[in-house]
């Protein structure tokens, strides 16, 4: 049977289809390739959790093994409202190509030139941008400078998906004023990709969710804390969950430094290596209207890497603070105390979990978890029932 | 761009990767993106060798292409003379074909129709290809996936137990 040996666009289009996280989850459990054009669809590419169902079902999809056949036939007609080429291999392309559309308005819905190595005419590719009214989807490859963002982005307002190209470290305020006020203009944006560099040095969107991997880095979230005030909901994924030394330069620092900037934001999912109080009660004074943080420490077990103590007064103050708090993950070294203080203060919560705990933590706090159940706090025996199944910790005791 | 010059009367000899001839019209290869091109650049004379795609999956190819076309051709004429009534049952009953055809495949000719499709480059049949094998695949378990597909995991213990548990919080 074949099937292993699936090519990874065939695959990635099989995938498009498939749209129920359990399933998803199911999937990238198959066997490596799978996991990683799985997770390299969900968090960057398909991002069919981010709104785009919109184009008329379709996922983003990238051609036959022979992208030259089919580049000239990007004419008006209907076969080119999609062109992608973010797996294939394309080597012979000179940036010309896309002057090859037709002059008049195109069709396009969704433009992908991510995996192209050489760079495209600029020129072309605004003057190609500007005339495709329908454009939802834009995915860029690196070789397109930040400089350029701009430009595209006050041609084509109604895009919906964003890959951008590189993103320069050289700062320079005009760049970045002026890249705030294109996005500004793009009202419809639901989900960004991109970022090829692998220290992004700033992200001046204005986005109400972002969804990346930790190649954003504690730089890239404090570009994004920088410009994107109205941010609501975070999740930053780890590229290497497997690997036991980091691989970015992915801290608490970038998370407290959105939790300052960003007013509106009300929910996290952060995976990082390290974490301490001093953070979590920062995290916690500053953003007293979240709804949900999960924060996943990969390691299960790691201290305060400053006190080298529990991070139970971090979480404590995390649900003292944020009143409405509904969903909490609490993850690193935890005692019996962090339960007390849910009990005492999380009344809102519907849903408790401990991430990449040990089987010997959670016996460990089996007591005090029930501890939690009998006191009627703050699940009350009804709900607790009734939401049995939402209470991922306590079914797994 | 221009339509290519198709002729409805002449044919493209596609020859499979084992050898075997099949002729086609070209007013039906031209749901092939690859085909399609090839018109448009004048070289279609003599076989084209398409050597990713065995006989079997050809010929299967073919057959919905033809009935896609013969599909189509007949749509147009209904479409013309305003035959609404019958276009939507014309429609239904094509959907109810495709779906015949894709349930009566193997998994094995499935694999071979998606990696043939997309290699051709005919978007209507990957796609139906492709959401029959996610079809297959929703609501079931990794095991039973790689049962099915015969997939063997090359996951460590550890990395399983890792995504297990990020797949756990990275979702509502």
């Amino acid at each position: 049977m074949p099937y292993s040996s699936f090519p990874e666009d065939v695959l990635e289009h099989v995938f498009s289809f498939v749209q129920s996280d359990k399933d998803r989850n199911a999937i990238s459990l198959v066997c490596t390739s799978w996991f990683k054009i799985e997770r390299w669809c969900r968090t960057v590419g398909g991002g069919y959790s981010l709104e785009t169902a919109t184009l008329d079902g379709e996922a983003m999809y990238t051609r036959g093994s022979t992208p030259w056949h089919w580049l000239p036939l990007l004419g008006g007609d209907q076969e080119s409202e999609r062109v992608g080429l973010r797996e294939s291999e394309v080597e012979d392309l000179s940036g010309n190509w896309l002057s090859q559309f037709p002059d008049t308005c195109t069709s396009l819905v969704a433009l992908n030139i991510a995996c192209l190595g050489s760079e495209v005419s600029f020129s072309a590719l605004e003057r190609l941008v500007g005339r495709s009214p329908n454009l939802r989807t834009l995915r860029l490859n690196r070789a397109v400078p930040l400089d350029k963002l701009a430009n595209l982005l006050r041609r084509a307002h109604q895009l919906v998906e964003l890959g951008t190209g590189a993103y320069s470290s050289d700062l320079r305020p005009e760049v970045l004023s002026n890249l705030a006020g294109a996005f500004s203009g793009c009202k419809d944006l639901k989900g960004m990709s991109g970022f090829w560099d692998v220290v992004p040095a700033y992200l001046p969107a204005i986005y109400p969710r972002l969804w990346v991997l930790d190649y954003i880095e504690d730089s890239g979230l404090e570009a994004l804390a920088a410009s994107c005030k109205d941010l609501q909901e975070l999740r930053v994924f780890p590229s290497e969950p497997f690997g036991v030394e980091p691989n970015v330069s992915l801290t608490e620092q970038g998370l407290v430094c959105v939790s300052e900037a960003c007013p509106k934001l009300k929910s996290v999912l952060y995976f990082c290596r390290r974490f301490s109080n001093d953070a979590l009660v920062t995290i916690a004074r500053n953003r007293p209207n979240m709804t949900r943080f999960r924060l996943c420490i990969i390691e299960p077990r790691t201290p305060d890497y400053l006190t080298h103590q529990s991070l139970d007064t971090g979480f404590g103050a995390i649900v003292e603070h944020c009143k409405d708090l509904r969903h909490l993950s609490l993850s690193g070294l935890l005692t019996d105390h962090v339960f007390e203080y849910i009990g005492t203060y999380a009344q809102k919560l519907e849903m408790l979990s401990v991430a990449f705990a040990g089987e010997s933590d959670l016996g460990h706090h089996r007591d005090s978890l029930r501890k939690l159940e009998i006191r009627d706090c703050p699940f009350g025996d009804k709900a607790l029932l009734a939401n049995a199944a939402k209470l991922e910790t306590m079914r797994s005791l | 761009m221009s339509t290519p010059s198709v002729s409805v009367n002449r044919v493209l000899k596609l020859k499979s990767s084992d050898g075997e001839i099949f002729e086609v019209k070209q007013t039906v290869a031209v749901q092939s993106g690859v085909l399609k091109q090839m018109m448009e650049d004048g070289c279609t004379e003599g076989e084209i060798p398409l050597n990713n795609v065995d006989s079997p999956t050809l010929a299967k190819i073919i057959e919905w292409c033809n009935k896609h076309h013969d599909n189509d051709v007949e749509g147009r004429v209904l479409s013309e003379e305003r035959e609404k009534e019958k276009e939507k049952e014309k429609a239904a009953d094509m959907k109810k074909w495709e779906s015949e055809f894709i349930d009566a495949l193997n998994r094995d000719e499935i694999y071979f129709l998606l990696t043939g499709s997309n290699y051709m480059d005919i978007k209507e049949l990957l796609d139906c290809a492709a959401q029959k094998v996610a079809d297959m695949v929703k609501g079931k378990t990794p095991e039973a996936i790689r049962e099915m597909f015969n997939i063997q995991s090359d996951f460590t213990e550890e990395e399983e137990e890792a995504i297990r548990k990020e797949n756990q919080w990275a979702f509502d």
